[in-house]
């Protein structure tokens, strides 16, 4: 499997790359490195598999790739609720709601969990 | 008529999965779809990350009952993968086996909802009896019917004999009658053919750039299948994905009509064709570095990755089930369709909550 590192801003040509190519986004996988996230972008690229990587910062912003594959859309909210990663500019952004309900833990993927007191059960 | 919206699910009598779709109609018309899903998520990837890795073959097995042995095998894989462990041949045959019995029970299970959505209850409880035979199988070749348990790193840890073997062709002789006389109602039959051709249709186009797998994908013409990158012995057993290009619920219907005789074949040939020798390897140390796998399930692609850091925990697992990206492709194929029509529409995906919110 090829993995390529690429910049936040270089994120969406990369995509759009990859997608002129008829490749298809398989899905993303956010990793929490206590410093900043690594989010992975698996695209499916006949026959194989392609990496995008992208480091961000825990106080950035990165910016949604659904605009560009709108099946990103479930994948990013997710990634959104379960690392408190701040994706922009979701096409169909639920809010912190697509998976965890108002009871759930904030964040629960992340190896440290702040303590923001903002309800939720640990 | 003005525009209203109502809430379909997460319980209805067609669909035992708790989704709900907020749809907007008018006139009868669906106009607009949004999915509310999160009923059941269960925090498996967070449990997974405390279990230590060699335990999470059970974890994982318990995303899904229907394709519980494909999990678990996806899963081993997965670390396989990143110790460079060398499955046995015996275990990959073995692993052919059980996958393809999965999808069998699977398929005719899901023929069966198709059938009980119209009003079919004998045509229902026929698939379902069929059903009934492999699941005896499952039983008899690893002590389960539901959760197998049998798929361990490094191989598997229950072996068919002869005896066995002999026993199992007997059982397919009787099952194959069965499945003959349920699937031609499936092709043929106008009630069925009324409510599922050109409902639902979905562009092949589309379908790629939506990110739809399995018979969502191969319903409209996309010929991808991960059984193709020749996983477990799939490479040696001469595989052909199963195609249809119309792209609507008659399509998805069809496909899984041609994979149930598909699967029984290569149940078949596997257990022609299972080599001698050992069915596992013994596995020592910790997964230290990262893998991607796909497997096919039942309901299209599985997708797992693992993150090991020399420890006996994993640093992240994730598990990206087929419904999770066919759900776009589901609310690509409900616009413009009747109301009458959803519950059949989004039973032809054959949607799985349990595996989408693990």
């Amino acid at each position: 499997m090829e993995t390529i590192s690429v910049g936040k801003g270089e994120l969406g040509l990369a995509v759009q790359r990859l997608l002129d190519e008829n490749s298809r986004l398989v899905t993303a996988v956010c990793l929490d490195q206590e410093e900043h996230f690594v989010v992975k972008y698996f695209f499916h690229k006949e026959p194989d598999l392609v990496c995008l990587a992208v480091k961000v910062g825990k106080d950035e912003e990165l910016p949604s790739i659904s605009g560009l594959h709108l099946n990103a859309a479930l994948i990013e909210n997710e990634m959104k609720e379960f690392f408190g990663i701040n994706i922009t500019g979701i096409a169909l952004d639920f809010g912190g709601r697509l998976l965890l309900s108002e009871e759930s833990p904030r964040a629960p993927l992340l190896k440290k969990r702040p303590e923001t007191g903002d309800g939720g059960i640990d | 008529m003005p525009r209203m919206t109502f809430p379909f699910g997460p319980q209805h009598p067609v669909l035992p999965e708790a989704i709900q779709l907020k749809l907007t109609v008018e006139d009868e018309r669906v106009v607009e779809v949004l999915p509310a899903i999160g009923y059941m998520h269960r925090g498996i990837e967070k449990a997974a990350e405390k279990n230590p890795y060699i335990n999470n073959v059970f974890l994982c097995e318990r995303i899904c009952g229907i394709c519980s042995f494909i999990h678990g095998m996806a899963y081993c894989q997965t670390i396989e993968e990143i110790m460079e462990v060398k499955v046995p041949p015996r275990a990959e045959y073995l692993r052919v086996i059980w996958s393809e019995l999965s999808r069998l029970h699977s398929h005719l299970l899901w023929l069966g909802l198709l059938a009980d959505s119209f009003g079919f209850e004998s045509l229902f409880m026929q698939c379902w009896r069929a059903r009934e035979i492999v699941l005896d199988m499952l039983e008899m070749t690893t002590g389960q019917r539901v959760i197998q348990s049998t798929c361990v790193i490094g191989g598997v840890r229950r072996d068919i004999d002869a005896e066995q073997a002999a026993r199992m062709r007997e059982m397919l002789k009787t099952l194959k009658p069965q499945i003959d006389a349920v699937i031609p109602v499936f092709k043929h039959d106008y009630t069925i053919k009324s409510r599922t051709v050109g409902r639902g249709v979905l562009p092949k186009d589309q379908a790629w750039k939506l990110g739809a797998v399995g018979p969502t994908l191969r319903g409209s013409g996309g010929a991808w299948d991960a059984r193709l990158t020749g996983y477990a012995a799939y490479g040696e057993l001469g595989f052909e994905p199963m195609v249809e290009t119309d792209g609507d619920s008659y399509a998805r219907t069809q496909v899984r009509v041609r994979e149930t005789y598909q699967a029984y074949e290569l149940v078949l040939k596997a257990l022609d064709r299972l080599p001698e020798g050992e069915t596992k390897v013994k596995v020592k140390g910790f997964p230290n570095g990262e893998a991607a796998i796909r497997v096919e399930q039942p309901r299209g692609e599985l997708f797992y990755y693992a993150l090991g850091d020399g420890t006996s925990h994993l640093e992240r697992l994730k598990v990206r089930t087929p419904t999770f990206v066919n759900i776009p492709a589901l609310l690509t194929m409900l616009p413009g369709c009747e109301i009458a029509d959803v519950p059949v529409i989004v039973l032809s995906i054959d949607p799985c909550m349990s595996c989408t919110e693990r």
